[in-house]
């Protein structure tokens, strides 16, 4: 069996906070295979941004980590800052929710492009040349005048284009989107998706997508992760998930999509809101919101075991395939 | 690019109504003061023939709005009057004293914008750590120190104990007699390099240390307490984490993306600071006998001597103006941001 790129293995990450230890995530697991779309999925706060910024190790100083993340066979959180730097731009590199705060308002972006390349690769004798190449990789018609041109002067897509060609500088083999398409209309937000599978294609990087927009999920992501209160529920490819849904969490969120609503009826919740971080639920984190839950979901933490041969869930009392 | 020159336009135009209403105010309160300009301009002996003749020639003998427009063609000619005291031009006696401040001045804010970027760039860098904590404490001093008790300090400190300073004004005066500087710019120090005379350049150089020096507290306070929030604000910022996350080289990141960032609010302050000390530093000009323009300042308003308060206010105010100006100008240039609204 091939080595996955990356492997995220318990990862436990609790912020100090002066109302006490924020219990952000518990015991995260996933896999990021080669060549691989994987999403994490799940509501705003459910610590998918967490989970990205401790695989590139940028989290806060507040922040206590446990666990392993495994990426080309070093243990991530083991590395020195120095060692990170080497990592960072070269081999992992990432694009975050909001373009037109990613770009440095003072700079051209054609200076910040070369100095991310020269940053990443000294060896590149024309930076500039290699910055216009880049530049029309990620689909500029007109590269020079784009190379002049301030962030502020360009529009949301073209900023976040410019942010993935920066990304891209030092060829990294995973690439973390923090919710790429969240701030871009829906035009747009296809371009962009076309954009990585076109990235995905030409460089053989391994995407990290974190999303909250299922429709995203199901047309570019091979496999998905969803995500509840600080763990992962659920781990399976995107058609098994969405059609063979084993947690109540997801068959939720899958019920509360605005399609499916139909005509004069509301549109589906799951009850309940979510627990605080600081003292979170004993046990499985979603039983209190639960219709399934029993005596034992309050009790032990259900681990993520496999149900099939792909599909993972942690649930004691998961949806068989008819429900 | 067009809604800048505009935007430069109006404040042009601005710039020239506050200068025309301070040139107004100052006049009108110059006028209304309790006093006889015409017995200051002849002194306490003069004949009643002798007041006559000044009244005539001082113009005091007109009605107010005659003086009052007679004034601002006066000005418009670069005659801003004369001294009543002296009787010189104030004209000619503003760039006689504006040397000397304009030297301390100067130099104590480069060393306010390197030692204040300096401090305020490391202290953000080593936030909360003990390195912070120091420098913040320094700053905070420097903006809270009042002037003249530091200048005292100082003087006790490195004339009277230590001896490695002199005590006051600008040259020692054997230097003066032996060594004089012939004056070409007014700058001491500058006049000396071109003469070459190394043995009052050097005297010169040891006499600026401590003016400029506690000159220099409140602008490097005032900068590295503006540069150490701007940089930590900006390290938190998304283009910062962006810049980490996709591998810019540490260097890049501190020293040219977040300081130029940090920058330009603390040039700004740096700028108004610089402007208001051209006539501000008249508490250290006067405890280091320093014949400055704020010492000139303090004279003609003790001695009531209107035409050269008028000047220098009026001076004062178009520098502040341009400065001003200057400093958008500048900003704009720094900030592609301001440019291209």
């Amino acid at each position: 069996m091939v080595e996955p790129i990356l492997s995220v293995e318990k990862l436990d990450v609790s912020f100090s906070t002066f109302e006490g230890l924020a219990h952000v995530l518990s015991k995260v697991t996933f896999k990021i295979n080669h060549k691989e779309v994987f999403a994490l999925v799940g509501e705003t706060g459910c610590g998918k941004t967490v989970t990205a910024l401790s695989i590139i190790k940028l989290l806060p100083r507040n922040s206590y980590v446990q666990g392993r993340i495994i990426f080309n066979g070093r243990n991530i959180l083991e590395l020195k800052e120095s060692d990170m730097v080497e990592v960072r731009g070269k081999s992992m590199a990432m694009i975050l929710q909001d373009p037109s705060s990613s770009l440095n308002p003072m700079f051209k972006v054609g200076e910040q492009l070369c100095d991310a390349i020269t940053s990443n690769d000294p060896n590149i004798k024309e930076p500039k040349r290699y910055a216009l190449e880049l530049l029309s990789k990620v689909g500029f018609k007109d590269t020079e005048r784009v190379f002049n041109s301030y962030p502020n002067e360009l529009s949301g897509g073209m900023q976040q284009r410019v942010a993935i060609s920066i990304s891209l500088t030092g060829k990294p083999t995973l690439l973390i989107a923090d919710e790429p398409t969240t701030a871009l209309d829906v035009l747009t937000q296809a371009q962009i998706i076309q954009l990585l599978k076109q990235v995905r294609d030409t460089y053989s990087t391994s995407v990290l997508l974190i999303t909250h927009n299922l429709g995203l999920v199901a047309t570019l992501c091979d496999r998905v992760g969803i995500m509840y209160f600080g763990q992962v529920v659920e781990i399976g490819p995107t058609y098994d998930l969405f059609y063979n849904t084993k947690h109540p969490y997801t068959k939720g969120l899958l019920q509360s999509l605005p399609y499916n609503k139909l005509k004069n009826q509301t549109l589906p919740t799951i009850p309940g809101d979510l627990p605080s971080p600081l003292s979170p639920p004993s046990g499985c984190r979603f039983y209190p919101r639960c219709p399934r839950s029993n005596e034992s979901c309050s009790k032990d933490v259900p681990e993520i075991l496999p149900i099939t041969d792909k599909h993972y869930v942690a649930c004691f009392n998961p949806l068989s395939g008819d429900e | 690019m067009a809604s800048f020159k505009t935007y430069l336009i109006k404040r042009i135009i601005l710039a020239l109504v506050v200068i025309y209403f301070v040139i107004t105010i100052t006049f009108i309160l110059s006028h209304v003061v309790p006093s006889d300009p015409a017995e200051l301009y002849v002194g306490p002996k003069a004949t009643a023939e002798q007041r006559e003749k000044a009244i005539k020639e001082l113009g005091l003998n007109q009605p107010i709005y005659i003086q009052y427009l007679r004034y601002f063609q006066n000005l418009v000619n670069g005659d801003l009057g004369k001294s009543l005291r002296a009787h010189t031009p104030v004209l000619h006696d503003i760039l006689t004293y504006l040397p000397a401040t304009l030297e301390i001045v100067v130099l104590a804010n480069i060393v306010a914008l390197i030692v204040g970027v300096a401090f305020g760039s490391y202290s953000a860098l080593k936030k909360d750590m003990l390195a912070d904590h120091l420098i913040r404490i320094v700053s905070v001093g420097g903006v809270s120190i009042p002037s003249f008790w530091f200048a005292l300090i100082t003087q006790l400190v490195f004339f009277g104990i230590l001896g490695i300073f002199p005590l006051d004004s600008r040259l020692s005066s054997d230097i003066q007699l032996f060594n004089p500087i012939h004056t070409i710019t007014g700058f001491y120090t500058i006049d000396a390099l071109i003469t070459g005379n190394i043995v009052a350049l050097v005297d010169s150089v040891r006499h600026i240390i401590l003016p400029a020096f506690v000159l220099a507290t409140y602008p490097i306070g005032l900068v590295t307490r503006m540069v150490r929030s701007m940089m930590v604000e900006v390290l938190n910022e998304n283009y910062i984490r962006f810049a980490k996350a996709n591998g810019f080289k540490d260097n890049l990141i501190y020293y040219k993306y977040a300081l130029k960032n940090a920058l330009t609010p603390a040039l700004m302050a740096l700028g108004l600071s610089f402007a208001y000390s051209i006539t501000g530093a008249f508490l250290v000009e006067v405890i280091f006998s320093w014949p400055g323009l704020g010492t000139y300042t303090v004279n003609a308003i003790l001695e009531n001597d209107y035409p050269a308060i008028l000047g220098v206010t009026i001076f004062g105010t178009i520098f502040y103006v341009f400065i001003n100006l200057f400093l958008d100008i500048l900003q704009a240039y720094l900030d592609p941001r301001v440019r291209l609204q």
